[in-house]
């Protein structure tokens, strides 16, 4: 199956280098797949990315991120009240990525922390400047909490160069990604410029059995709730008769 | 390794260990004859399931342990239904409180706080009784205190109360207003730690209703059947906190460990099952205690919102 893969992932380089002149771009991306079914046996998965770049003289290296669908997060802080630890204050962060990591190749010194909270990555910006923005102590305690689900990779993991034009990396998805769109981007990079962008997307979805219940439990809770009854009821009734033997 | 993934907690788990939960919680409720909530839902905070879930989905699943519990109560005639639908009367009342309670909990972000303390307040307590009580008569038994005088104690104030009715079955004659808010204290309890109440209600029953013992147990389990079923319905529709499949792995578990709970059971003394029982209540609500008081390793939280 590897194996498959790195020959498929050769051989689309191979083509993409060629055709680029013709899309008049010097970098693109894809992904080994494009949907991905959360269902009820998914325990997250993992992705190959790759994509091929024409590098000029200017070239000194690529980033490439994954941002997850945006979701409001509340982040909550613990403070001590009469001897206990009390949620005591809190802040929603509005359309924040619920997913984002950094892949770089060597050389390039980026993370999540630096890009996350920014405008838009977009030919002709500097990374450097975007250094210098400091997070304040909510933007950097979702980055922490998020990371301790395995939601955000704050350090930059290293995009492989495969040869002088083709790159490759994989990314594992934890079981508990939001269901949405995944925007994946590669920069290629003149120092710290952005040169080129290319975009590609990764659609996750809920499938079977899991989308149903999901669908049941949230569109319509009475009957989902009637269900859970049910479902006890029959057991319990189950469960003495087996008991019984 | 094998994962299965829950719908509405929106995370996968590993089925082996949920069911593993559940063989836990039906060796307790085979050995104890109690449900095992208590212990049940503090285990599903452990893996990391939200607070809320772990509470809604242990209903579920102790209104299924007690529908094949109470079935061969009734069969034997141990059950005071009149008892039993007063209680669940009260029931209903305070679960439907008690998952308001929670929603409101929930949106101040207190829910996790909260739920805990609960756990703490009613485990501390019950279980340093049962405790001290399993030991008392432990301690008849191997001789060294004598047994202590049983005598009736005159609750004034209870006789005083109005709406008396009968409950022949129990050979009670007493106001309805006592199992009344009994059960609605219990039903609150239900509501917001995710326990049968058992371990509550059938000393109440004991001491405070002055039922016969031969009922107590199957009229605590048909009441708690209406009470889980009212609170596993609120919970799914106000909170969306009962996961289905995690229902159904944690009654897999519970149908083997109540086996293998029943067995183990027999070949003990009642005295020491009480003194095993009350050192792993007292043993979770000191776990729960040091969770609220010593410094947590982050001081920082995080909820995604759609």
């Amino acid at each position: 199956m590897q194996r498959l893969i790195l020959t498929f992932v050769f051989w689309f380089g191979l083509i993409a280098a060629a055709a680029m002149p013709a899309w008049g771009s010097n970098v693109v991306v894809d992904l080994d797949r494009n949907d991905i079914d959360v269902t009820i046996t998914f325990g997250g998965t993992q992705l190959l990315l790759f994509g091929a770049v024409r590098p000029t003289d200017e070239t000194t290296g690529l980033v490439m991120t994954i941002e997850g669908p945006p979701v409001n997060a509340m982040v909550r802080r613990k403070g001590r009240l009469l001897g206990l630890w009390f949620n005591l204050d809190s802040r929603i962060l509005e359309g924040v990525s619920s997913y984002f990591q950094v892949f770089a190749t060597p050389g390039i010194d980026i993370g999540a922390t630096a890009i996350m909270f920014q405008p838009e990555l977009e030919p002709d910006v500097r990374l450097s400047e975007r250094n210098l923005v400091q997070l304040d102590e909510w933007q950097q305690a979702y980055l922490d909490t998020a990371e301790a689900k395995e939601l955000i990779v704050q350090n930059a993991q290293v995009l492989d160069w495969k040869s002088k034009t083709l790159f490759r990396a994989s990314l594992n998805l934890p079981s508990n990604v939001a269901p949405g769109r995944y925007r994946v981007r590669v920069h290629e990079l003149s120092s710290d410029r952005i040169i080129v962008s290319s975009t590609t997307y990764l659609e996750i979805r809920r499938a079977g059995l899991n989308a149903n219940l999901f669908a049941l439990a949230v569109d319509q809770p009475a009957t989902y709730g009637l269900l859970c009854v049910v479902l006890a009821v029959i057991s319990g009734f189950g469960a003495a008769r087996l008991l019984r033997r | 390794m094998l994962e299965l993934y829950l719908p509405v907690a929106q995370m996968s788990v590993n089925p082996f260990l949920i069911i593993g939960f559940g063989v836990v919680i039906g060796i307790m409720s085979g050995l104890f004859g109690v449900g095992g909530g208590f212990l049940l839902t503090p285990l599903l905070f452990m893996v990391g399931i939200p607070p809320s879930i772990a509470v809604g989905t242990s209903a579920n699943q102790i209104m299924a342990a007690s529908i094949s519990g109470v079935l061969a109560h009734l069969k034997e005639g141990n059950v005071d239904l009149r008892m039993g639908a007063v209680l669940t009367v009260g029931g209903f009342v305070g679960s439907a409180v008690g998952v308001t309670v929670l929603k409101v909990l929930i949106a101040l972000g207190q829910v996790d706080v909260a739920i805990k303390l609960f756990y703490v307040f009613f485990l501390g307590i019950v279980g340093l009784l049962m405790f001290i009580e399993s030991l008392r008569a432990y301690a008849v038994f191997l001789g060294w205190v004598k047994p202590p005088k049983r005598e009736r104690k005159n609750h004034g104030w209870i006789h005083g109360l109005p709406f008396r009715i009968r409950f022949p079955v129990s050979g009670r004659y007493i106001s309805v207003l006592l199992p009344l808010s009994l059960g609605c204290g219990i039903g609150m309890l239900t509501a917001l730690m995710g326990v049968g109440g058992g371990f509550v209600m059938v000393p109440a029953m004991i001491y405070l209703l002055g039922m016969p013992t031969l009922v107590v147990v199957g009229t605590s389990l048909f009441q708690i059947i209406f009470v889980t079923a009212n609170v596993t319905f609120l919970q799914a529709y106000a909170n969306q906190s009962v996961d289905v499949m995690l229902s159904v792995l944690l009654i897999i578990g519970g149908v083997v460990g109540a086996q293998v709970g029943a067995r183990v059971g027999k070949a003990m003394r009642g005295d020491q099952l009480r003194i095993l029982l009350a050192m792993i209540v007292l043993a979770v609500a000191i776990k729960i205690f040091f969770e609220l008081v010593l410094t947590p390793g982050s001081l920082y939280s995080l909820e995604l919102k759609g």
